[in-house]
């Protein structure tokens, strides 16, 4: 019941238009490194901006119930660089052990109130997206659709002015 | 070779925008906005924009997040990832702290604030490996009638300043009080390199200096070698829209000293006409409409100018 509580209280605080950055998780390990406080990603393979003030997670189907759909999202706190296998020390010969990540160092999992389902997509990768869009989507390929509650920003003479 | 650059905000990728804006809240981590940072580096290097100016606000308040040198610290590999990524990129970086912070200024209390908010821009600028011509752009400042008075305090309290944070001042003609010639005499006492500004140039010439003489005075101090900064932008003519709550819109004239949304052309030009023959420098455009003014202002060229395509990037 407290977990429930306090949970709406942190969707409550976070903005419609926060950005959000939809990962793939495929291991059960790496989705525990999620709830014990970190997350990462690697420097090579990004083709999108990573900047979100959220990570949501979807799950692939080593997780059985929670399979294909994304349930969770956590805030980011801070963001490093380490390699491999600085991050994953027990898997020393893994082939990308040199490799470089991003290390994203997250707040507390937060559970979405209804799940974002993949009824057909499977090979989720990044997807750039917003918290209003989350909260509204019916599936996953929703995310990619700008959200109409999402004002364009003004630029000719109705608001940039304010800013300079 | 004329660099061109922009302030701070990206306005021409609409998910960078929003993320800055969400970015700037004060709890976010120094090494979340540079997350974003590199993201906008990524952006200006794809559109050929060599010259950056930070945000002034990467560093956290000290009593959300800590001491700048421990924000810094903890931010020590991102920091190096931005500085890296901008050398190889050759991006200029820069940073102007907001108008506040005037070490000249009468409060001994408002300067000290004033030069350690300096003093943690300059670390931060260090911290990413930025060279010499990467320059935190101050304005003299003071209250009261005494202009020489500030200028006094402001050589008095620059000496007081670390080496690192003294390297890395210039000082910029604010276009009301403290014009071209107090920032040249605060040159003399103290070697601070002078930061050009065209518009506030036109602002406030009370000696009636020509441009290309005022621009040349300017980039006289700064030392051989390092590429002088330059600002542009130009006078808002237009009204504009101000919203106040959930009203309707007010219809608001435009104020003297108001930077328009992009650059007037025609005066961008005349500029460059003023700036033949003297030595190279690279020119932050001040326009509310940030990348587009710039990108907007590069096709006028092709248009207006094209002798100067090439020479203006």
């Amino acid at each position: 019941m407290h977990d429930h509580h306090s949970n709406s209280a942190f969707l409550d605080d976070i903005p419609a238009d926060a950005p959000v950055l939809v990962c793939v998780v495929t291991r059960v390990a790496d989705f525990d490194r999620i709830r014990a406080g970190w997350y990462r990603v690697p420097l090579d393979r990004v083709r999108v901006p990573l900047t979100a003030s959220y990570l949501a997670f979807y799950q692939t189907a080593a997780f059985g119930a929670e399979r294909w759909s994304v349930r969770y999202l956590a805030a980011v706190r801070a963001v490093g660089l380490a390699y491999r296998y600085e991050l994953i020390p027990d898997e020393p010969c893994h082939p990308r052990a040199t490799a470089r990540y991003y290390r994203f160092a997250l707040g507390p999992l937060i559970r979405l109130p209804v799940a974002v389902p993949s009824r057909r997509l499977r090979r989720v990768t990044f997807i750039p997206t917003t918290f209003g869009q989350l909260l509204t989507a019916r599936d996953i390929v929703d995310l990619w659709q700008p959200s109409p509650a999402m004002p364009e920003i003004p630029v000719w003479g109705a608001g940039v002015n304010a800013r300079v | 070779m004329i660099y061109l650059g922009i302030a701070a905000k990206i306005l021409g990728h609409a998910r960078l925008s929003r993320a800055g804006a969400h970015q700037s809240e004060a709890s976010a981590h120094l090494s979340v906005r540079l997350l974003w940072v590199i993201e906008a580096l990524r952006y200006l290097d794809a559109h050929n924009i060599r010259f950056y100016r930070l945000p002034d606000n990467l560093l956290a308040p000290e009593d959300r997040a800590g001491t700048p040198a421990d924000q810094i610290a903890a931010a020590a590999a991102m920091l190096d990832e931005v500085g890296s990524y901008a050398r190889s990129a050759a991006i200029r970086l820069s940073m102007h702290p907001h108008p506040g912070a005037t070490p000249g200024a009468a409060s001994e209390e408002t300067a000290t604030r004033a030069m350690a908010h300096i003093a943690s821009l300059a670390a931060l600028l260090d911290a990413l490996g930025a060279g010499p011509e990467s320059v935190v752009v101050v304005h003299i400042g003071g209250e009261g009638g005494d202009c020489a008075a500030a200028v006094e305090r402001f050589a008095v309290r620059f000496e007081r300043m670390s080496p690192a944070a003294r390297r890395r001042i210039a000082i910029e003609p604010d276009g009301e009080r403290f014009g071209l010639l107090a920032a040249l005499r605060l040159h003399r006492f103290t070697g601070i390199p002078v930061v050009f500004d065209a518009f506030h140039f036109q602002l406030s010439n009370l000696e009636r200096i020509g441009l290309s003489e005022a621009l040349g005075l300017a980039l006289a101090t700064w030392s051989p070698g390092v590429r002088p900064e330059v600002h542009f932008s130009t006078q808002r003519t237009e009204a504009h829209l101000k919203r106040a709550g959930h009203g309707t819109p007010q219809v608001v004239a435009p104020r003297a000293g108001q930077h328009s949304d992009f650059v007037n052309p025609f005066e961008f030009i005349a500029f460059l006409n003023a700036a033949r023959g003297l030595p190279p420098f690279d020119v932050m455009i001040e326009a509310k409409a940030a990348d587009l003014a710039l990108l907007r202002l590069r096709d006028d060229l092709r248009r207006y100018a094209p002798e100067y395509v090439g020479w203006v990037v």
